[in-house]
């Protein structure tokens, strides 16, 4: 029920995709992220991690 | 440094079988470039693909981009509240199966921090009712 924090590959300040994410759909090859505010962000990749205790998810991009 | 700003584009698509070309703009806060390619979904409903020339992540270049920073904290001040509502109530289920399990000092322990919880909750939620009234 709390809000996560995504990033892309790795963990790091500058890996961020996305913050105050409420919602995350795994769809056709893409992860769907939703924040707080109803933005959407695609990223074409896999979910790697789900920490749902510390808040963060980190997400594979397919390489291009 | 960031700089904000707003771009307008086209860009042309097809669904339900037919093409068309709309405009839309962003507001950025960098000041810097470099292109890449992703995906967005935007609000009128459907998913389609264009290009970027800037070094946002996705956050910051989401389809609605109308939202003043003000409006974020009161949306996240909103949840929060709504959160430690929820918390609290948890902290009170879980000091009753203390309770149940013979653990009287416990369970009274956790309600007395379930109330300091919502004393502290009590007054974020007087913040957040002044930041909606301005």
């Amino acid at each position: 029920m709390c809000l996560s924090t995504v990033y892309k590959n790795t963990m790091a300040p500058e890996t961020v995709a996305m913050r105050n994410v409420m919602s995350i759909e795994c769809k056709d090859g893409m992860v769907i992220l939703t924040d707080l505010m109803e933005r959407t962000c695609a990223i074409e990749g896999e979910l790697v991690k789900a920490n749902l205790v510390d808040g963060y998810v980190i997400v594979k991009e397919t390489a291009c | 440094m960031h700089l904000d700003h707003e771009h307008t584009h086209s860009h042309e698509h097809t669904h339900n079988g037919h093409t068309h070309t709309h405009e839309h703009s962003h507001a950025h806060a960098h000041d810097h470039a470099h292109p890449h390619t992703h995906e967005h979904l935007h609000d009128h409903g459907h998913e389609h693909t264009h290009s970027h020339d800037c070094t946002h992540d996705c956050h910051s270049c989401g389809s609605t981009c109308q939202h003043t920073p003000m409006e974020e904290l009161v949306a996240l001040m909103k949840y929060m509240v709504g959160h430690n509502a929820a918390h609290a109530k948890e902290l009170a289920d879980l000091a009753m199966q203390l309770e149940k399990a013979g653990s009287h000092t416990a369970y009274e322990q956790v309600m007395a921090a379930v109330s300091d919880f919502e004393k502290g909750n009590m007054r974020l939620s007087v913040v957040l009712s002044s930041l909606d009234i301005k």
